[in-house]
C-alpha cells in the first residue's frame, strides 16, 4: 500500500460557516495500481488529489489523516512537502497551456524540477530535460526543448507536463484530468503513453476525471465520488460493468449515450450536482436518484460491502439488473 | 520590425510638432511683455522697442511662428532673451543634471515600488499589506513643495546630514565634465570624495520624486503579482516543490514584468513633470530650473524648448518599452506586427 486515505476531510469557512467540501472519506491505493478517482465537478475529486501531495489551498481545514509511504501528509510543514513534490509524486494537470510558465522554454522548465532538487547540475539537467521529451515519445525533443509552451501543440505540451512530473523519478503521479482539454485521437494517445509509462517507471497513477471513457481504457480501481462522500469504491471491472449504486450506474448510461452517434434524449441523470454548502440531506443523491426512497431522504446510507465492491447506498442495484436498471 | 520603428518615429515626431505649436502659441497667449521685463523697470520705451525688435518681438504673430517652426526644423531652437545664449547651449549644459536626477530617481524607485509590491503580495490585506497601503498613500498624499522642504528642514536645518541643495559643493571643484552626470564625472576623475558630495545632492530630491509616486508604482506592481500568483503555471511550479522564493523569482516576477513596465511607463511620464519642480525646490540646476526661471521673465524659447524636450523624452521612453517586450515575454512575437 503507497497511500492511505482516512477520514480525510476537507473544507472552507465562508462568512462564518463551514462549508464542507469532502466529508470524511477513507481509500487505499495499492503500489503499482491505476487508481481512479471520478466525479462530477464539485464532487470534490481535485480537492482529494491535490491534498494528497499537500497542495489544498491555504485557506482551507482539513482533517482526517493521508499517509503517502507511511508519512502523514496532512500535518507535514509545507518545507518537508515541497521535498516530496518532484521526488516523490509528481503532478500534471487539466490545462497544460496555462499550466506551463508562458516565458520559459519547455526543456528548462522540465530540467528546473532536478535543479531545484539538487539532482543535477544546469547543463545535466538539460540533457535529462532532453532524454524525458525522448521518453514521452516527442519526435524531435531538442527542438521542444529550447521552444516555448505557445509554441507547440496541445499534445506536446500535455507529453511536456507529463515529462516535467516524471523527471525527478517520482513513484506517485497524480494526474488531475489530464486529458479533458485534448481532442478524442490525442486523448486516446495521451492514456496508451501512461499506461507505458507506468511500466516503465514502475509508478502508481492516481487519475482524476469525470470522463467515463478515460476510465475504462487504465482503470485498476475505480472510487465514484459524490457530492464529497464515497458513493462506491471497487475494482474497474465490476464497477463499470455491473455498477450497484445507480449512480455509477447513471454515470455509465450517460457515457454510453454520449458514445451513440444518434441523436438520442440525454436521460442519464436528472439534475445537477449540489453545490458547496447545499448538499442534502440523508443519501446526497436522492433528489437524482431514481430509486430513491423514503429512508434515502432521512438517513444518510452507512458505506458497507456489496459483493466485491463497496458502497454506500440503501437500495444498490443487484448484479443481474444493473444496467437495465440504470436506464429507467 | 523596420516598419514599426519608422511609423513610430513618425508619430513622435508628428506628436513634438503639436506640441511645439501649443506651447508656442500658450506663450503667447500670456498678455506680458518679455522685452519690458528685460529692459528693466527705468527703461525707455526706445530701449524696450529696440530689444523688441532685437528678438523679433515686433512681428505679426503668424511670422513669430514661422520664423520659430523653420528654425527648430533646422534644430535651432530659439535664443534665450535670460541668459542670451542659445537655447540648445543651455540645454546642453542643463540637460544632463536633469537626466542625472531623473535616472537615479527612476531606479531607485523601481527598487523600492518593487520590493514593497513583493511584501505586500505575500499576504494580500494582511497586516504588512496594509502598513505599506497606508505609508505610500501617505507619501503621495503630502503636495511635492511640501515635502521637500520638510525633507530639507530636517536632513539639513536640523540633522545636518544632507545639504539643502544644488548639485555639487560650491566651494568644491567640480570633477571635469566628460558625460555630464557628476556621479559619473566623478568617478572618471578618480574621486571618491566628489562623488559622495554628488551623492549626497542627490538625495533629497530623488527622495522627494520618489516618495510621491510611491503609492502608485507600489499598488499597480502588487496588483500584477497578486494576479500572476493565481495562475495556473504557478500551481504547477509547486507541484515540482519550487520553494515561494524560487516561484516568486524565477517564475511569477517574469511573467509580472510586462504589466509592471506598461504602468512605469506612465509613472515616468510624471516623473517628469514633478522634476521641474523638484529642481526649483532644491535649485537643481536642471532644464527645469532653467524654464522655470526663464518663464519667470517670460522667456518664451526654454519654455517650449523643455516642453519639446520632455515629450521627447517620454516618446522616447515608450519607444524602448516597445522594443523591450517581445523580450520579456517571447508570446510578443513582434511589435509591429
Amino acid at each position: 500500500m503507497i497511500l492511505s486515505v482516512r477520514d480525510f476531510a476537507i473544507g472552507f469557512q465562508r462568512e462564518g460557516q463551514n462549508l464542507v467540501a469532502v466529508d470524511g472519506i477513507s481509500f487505499d491505493v495499492e503500489a503499482g495500481e491505476t487508481f481512479v478517482i471520478i466525479g462530477e465537478s464539485g464532487s470534490g475529486k481535485s480537492l482529494t488529489g491535490m491534498s494528497i501531495a499537500g497542495l489544498q489551498p491555504p485557506t482551507a481545514f482539513v482533517s482526517g489523516s493521508i499517509r503517502f509511504k507511511d508519512r502523514e501528509m496532512l500535518k507535514r510543514p509545507d518545507a518537508e512537502l515541497r521535498k516530496l513534490r518532484g521526488p516523490e509524486i509528481g503532478l500534471i494537470y487539466q490545462d497544460p497551456l496555462s499550466s506551463l510558465n508562458p516565458v520559459w522554454p519547455v526543456g528548462d522548465q522540465i530540467a528546473e524540477t532536478l535543479v531545484a532538487h539538487g539532482l543535477a547540475g544546469r547543463a545535466e539537467a538539460r540533457k535529462r530535460a532532453v532524454e524525458m521529451l525522448e521518453r514521452v515519445r516527442i519526435p524531435d525533443p531538442r527542438r521542444v526543448a529550447s521552444a516555448y509552451p505557445h509554441e507547440i501543440s496541445g499534445g506536446m505540451r500535455q507529453r511536456a507536463m507529463i515529462a516535467m512530473a516524471l523527471a525527478a523519478g517520482p513513484s506517485l503521479l497524480i494526474a488531475d484530468e489530464p486529458t479533458t482539454a485534448l481532442d478524442v485521437t490525442i486523448k486516446a494517445q495521451m492514456l496508451e503513453l501512461l499506461a507505458e509509462l507506468k511500466h516503465e517507471m514502475a509508478l502508481t497513477i492516481i487519475l482524476i476525471t469525470h470522463d467515463m471513457g478515460v476510465v475504462a481504457e487504465v482503470a485498476d480501481r475505480i472510487l465514484v465520488l459524490y457530492a464529497g462522500r464515497i458513493a462506491e469504491v471497487g475494482p474497474a471491472d465490476s464497477i463499470m460493468l455491473q455498477p450497484s449504486h445507480p449512480y455509477t450506474a447513471a454515470l455509465m448510461t450517460s457515457a454510453m449515450i454520449s458514445q451513440t452517434p444518434a441523436k438520442q434524449e440525454l436521460n442519464a441523470i436528472v439534475g445537477g450536482a449540489p453545490g458547496l454548502g447545499a448538499f442534502p440531506a440523508g443519501c446526497r443523491f436522492h433528489p437524482r436518484c431514481p430509486r430513491a426512497q423514503n429512508d434515502c431522504k432521512a438517513v444518510e446510507p452507512p458505506r458497507r460491502k456489496f459483493g466485491v465492491v463497496e458502497l454506500a447506498c440503501h437500495h444498490p442495484i443487484e448484479a443481474a439488473m444493473s444496467l437495465t436498471a440504470a436506464r429507467s | 520590425m523596420i516598419a514599426f520603428l519608422f511609423k513610430r518615429l513618425v508619430w513622435g515626431l508628428l506628436v513634438l510638432i503639436a506640441v511645439a505649436v501649443i506651447t508656442f502659441f500658450l506663450s503667447r497667449v500670456v498678455p506680458a511683455d518679455p522685452a519690458a521685463f528685460l529692459a528693466g523697470q527705468n527703461a525707455s520705451e526706445e530701449t524696450v522697442q529696440r530689444i523688441r525688435v532685437e528678438h523679433g518681438l515686433d512681428r505679426p504673430l503668424p511670422e513669430q511662428f514661422a520664423t520659430y517652426m523653420i528654425g527648430l526644423a533646422e534644430g535651432d531652437l530659439g535664443e534665450s532673451i535670460r541668459t542670451r545664449r542659445s537655447v540648445s547651449t543651455d540645454l546642453k549644459q542643463y540637460l544632463p543634471a536633469t537626466l542625472e536626477l531623473l535616472i537615479v530617481s527612476f531606479v531607485l524607485y523601481l527598487a523600492v515600488s518593487f520590493s514593497l509590491a513583493v511584501l505586500a503580495a505575500r499576504r494580500p490585506g494582511g497586516a504588512v499589506d496594509g502598513a505599506i497601503r497606508l505609508i505610500t498613500m501617505i507619501g503621495t498624499g503630502i503636495p511635492v513643495f511640501w515635502l521637500g522642504m520638510t525633507l530639507q528642514f530636517f536632513f539639513f536645518y536640523k540633522l545636518h546630514w544632507l545639504p539643502l541643495g544644488a548639485r555639487f559643493p560650491i566651494r568644491e571643484t567640480a570633477p571635469p565634465v566628460i558625460s555630464g552626470f557628476l556621479l559619473v564625472d566623478s568617478l572618471l576623475a578618480g574621486s571618491l570624495s566628489a562623488f559622495r558630495a554628488s551623492l549626497k545632492h542627490l538625495t533629497l530630491p530623488a527622495a522627494t520624486i520618489v516618495v510621491n509616486l510611491l503609492a502608485v508604482g507600489t499598488r499597480l506592481s502588487r496588483a500584477a503579482l497578486i494576479q500572476e500568483q493565481s495562475r495556473l503555471y504557478v500551481r504547477t511550479a509547486r507541484g515540482k516543490g519550487l520553494s515561494p522564493n524560487r516561484i516568486l523569482f524565477k517564475h511569477i516576477l517574469r511573467n509580472a514584468l510586462s504589466p509592471i513596465l506598461t504602468a512605469t511607463t506612465m509613472q515616468f511620464g510624471y516623473m517628469i513633470s514633478w522634476v521641474i519642480l523638484v529642481e526649483v525646490i532644491f535649485d537643481w540646476p536642471g532644464i527645469g530650473l532653467y524654464a522655470y526661471q526663464s518663464f519667470q521673465v517670460f522667456d518664451y524659447s526654454p519654455v517650449i524648448a523643455l516642453a519639446i524636450v520632455s515629450t521627447a523624452g517620454f516618446v522616447i521612453i515608450n519607444l524602448v518599452m516597445d522594443l523591450l517586450y517581445p523580450v520579456i515575454d517571447p508570446r510578443v512575437q513582434s511589435v509591429g506586427s
